[in-house]
């Protein structure tokens, strides 16, 4: 046989869609995607597109759509906070000062504030400790208590709210006002220049379902307890878990209900509130796994990845890999975290996996393609820092590190010096045509060197179980901006499936596209 | 660091703040623990009584003292009545 012929039946893939975990890895879909459409998403063809059956530790930045090994991260500081230290929150104190505090939980020891001045961090003494908990969560609103600006800090457990100043001192911060000694929110946000606050402590009762608001740039005061809150009661009773903004919306989230909040003209009835059309289990499961960007809010709910628009429409985002999501832990679904990284367009859900007692799985969303991949990722925590005009994405991990994130090509889990696994699965690519045998002698890789690196490529065909490894691999890629890897298969089969694989030290692979020649030789219906 | 009255600015009654503990309205005193001069920070929550002497809404001011002189530091009369944004968006 000529190459010619070869040549005239390869079929190139290079658009990689993410991981599909809906089907089963011979029904992904090939040369199709997905896109939004006003009856969910539908499908249209897109020739040499293709889902992945395993996105592990890979991604594609902003609208790109190649296989590359996920970025790694490094420690802000080489000493830990303490060897049990779990970061519950962080948060930079922008132009009230430069300064960077992390919310620490040490099991059986404390629960404080921790100002990233010194190596390690050091305790900031005063104020009142929150109850000790990797998921007594720590919010924080940069915002003012009528007089100066400061970081208030609220904690999932309701504990006395905290401040930090911009001189890193800290304090109790008592929201009160006539009839209210003390208001104890689980979480808030700052809108319409007034501190709302979420699923709150009234003087020791529990009002779950309420969002207060304090005076117009005073944190610390609510004039009138008895009227500056509204009350979000369901029917499917469940507390309101998730306060954020979007441009001049806030939206309210329970589990099942959204509802939205905006600014009016009244003086004396600052906020109207309407409920969006949502449905079972489409609201934010976690005030700390919801976020803006991109003109929408993303949000992690109980089996799917949602948006909502300026439009008030709500938007499913991870149809593809529900089975990936209704297989998370359901007793830590509530602990979500969320960081994003708008240069990348990537928002990062980081989630307890089944059997995890820890979030140790991130599922990342590209925002621009909609692509989702898996990352083997432990972080409890999120913030941005800016560092000199850059603004960095921050995670906090369970060993009292926390992290320059997406840097450095080392890092799995909570070590910034594991090394990473990126490891592809391909669908069982029918190449052409369904039920018909082809002889597959070689399948093509079209690498990107990033420097010299090592790849490891295994195949198998049809519906045999087993990997086999092709003469030659792992193989070496190297070059300036193109390299072709040829991997001898010599198979007749219907369907191959690839996995790629690098497991290597600082080794990083850019696979732009797979090519492979499917001469088809007959029918092959049984 | 400072002594914080939220105490009401329209109700009908006379609040004592330099003897908050003697305050007719028998105020909640939080205790806020102690700044790095050592000095006791408190909050002092006053109680509104009765209508409002202007049949208004409910106004506070918050009223700071020193902690140890017990001067007068700061008073704000914030304001949960001032209203933002224009126009209220709906759906479209």
């Amino acid at each position: 046989m000529s190459w010619n012929a070869y040549l005239k039946h390869l079929k190139w893939y290079s658009l990689f869609q993410g991981l599909w975990s809906e089907d089963s890895t011979g029904d992904i879909p090939q040369d199709q995607m997905l896109h939004q459409s006003m009856v969910g998403r539908g499908m249209r063809t897109v020739e040499g597109a293709s889902y992945l059956a395993q996105a592990n530790n890979i991604y594609a930045p902003g609208i790109s759509r190649i296989l590359r090994k996920r970025p790694g991260f490094s420690v802000v500081r080489s000493s830990a906070i303490n060897a049990s230290g779990v970061v519950t929150g962080m948060v930079h104190l922008g132009e009230i000062a430069d300064e960077f505090i992390l919310a620490v939980s040490i099991a059986g020891t404390s629960h404080g504030l921790y100002r990233d001045n010194a190596n390690p961090p050091g305790a900031i003494t005063g104020g009142t400790a929150f109850t000790i908990g990797a998921d007594n969560f720590v919010d924080s609103l940069l915002f003012t208590d009528g007089t100066n600006p400061m970081a208030i800090f609220l904690s999932r457990l309701r504990n006395l709210p905290q401040s930090v100043n911009a001189s890193a001192t800290r304090a109790n911060f008592t929201i009160a006002g006539p009839g209210l000694n003390s208001l104890q929110p689980g979480f808030g946000e700052i809108f319409a220049q007034r501190a709302l606050y979420g699923d709150v402590d009234f003087d020791g009762t529990v009002y779950d379902d309420r969002v207060y608001w304090s005076d117009i740039r005073d944190g610390n005061l609510i004039s009138d307890p008895t009227t500056q809150f509204l009350s979000f009661e369901t029917r499917l009773k469940d507390k309101v878990r998730a306060i954020r903004k979007l441009s001049d919306i806030c939206m309210i989230g329970k589990l099942n209900n959204i509802f939205t909040m905006v600014p009016t003209p009244e003086a004396t009835v600052p906020f109207m509130v309407q409920e969006e059309p949502g449905g079972k289990n489409k609201g934010p499961i976690s005030q700390q796994a919801v976020l803006e960007i991109d003109q929408q809010l993303f949000w992690i709910g109980q089996s799917n990845l949602h948006s909502l628009g300026a439009d008030f429409t709500i938007r499913d985002w991870a149809d593809a890999i529900q089975p990936t999501i209704r297989g998370l832990n359901d007793s830590r679904r509530d602990f979500a975290v969320a960081g994003v990284d708008p240069d990348r367009s990537l928002i990062l859900f980081t989630v307890s996996d089944a059997g995890q007692t820890t979030n140790s799985l991130t599922i990342g969303l590209n925002v621009k393609t909609g692509a989702l991949y898996l990352w083997t990722t432990r972080r409890n925590a999120y913030a941005h820092r800016e560092v000199s005009g850059q603004i960095r994405l921050i995670g906090g991990g369970y060993t009292g590190f926390f992290y320059n994130e997406l840097t450095g090509t080392a890092g799995d889990l909570d070590d910034a010096t594991a090394v990473i696994d990126a490891d592809v699965i391909t669908p069982r690519y029918w190449v052409g045509s369904y039920g018909v045998s082809k002889k597959i002698p070689f399948v093509l890789l079209k690498m990107d060197p990033i420097a010299s690196e090592t790849l490891t490529v295994q195949w198998r065909a049809d519906d045999s179980t087993t990997w086999l490894d092709p003469e030659g691999s792992p193989y070496n890629v190297s070059g300036t901006d193109d390299d072709l890897v040829l991997v001898p298969i010599g198979t007749m089969a219907e369907r191959i499936q690839l996995r790629l694989r690098n497991n290597t030290a600082d080794a990083v692979y850019n696979c732009k596209a797979i090519g492979i020649p499917g001469l088809p030789l007959q029918l092959s219906i049984n | 660091m400072a002594i914080l009255h939220v105490v009401p600015a329209n109700d009908q009654t006379t609040h004592d703040l330099e003897k908050a503990g003697t305050c007719a309205c028998q105020p909640t005193i939080v205790d806020e623990g102690k700044d790095s001069n050592g000095w006791v920070c408190q909050t002092v929550i006053h109680r509104f009584s009765g209508v409002t002497e202007d049949e208004q809404p409910m106004r506070v001011k918050k009223v700071t003292l020193d902690a140890k002189t017990g001067a007068l530091l700061t008073v704000e009369a914030p304001s949960s009545q001032q209203f933002y944004g224009a126009q209220v968006r709906s759906r479209r």
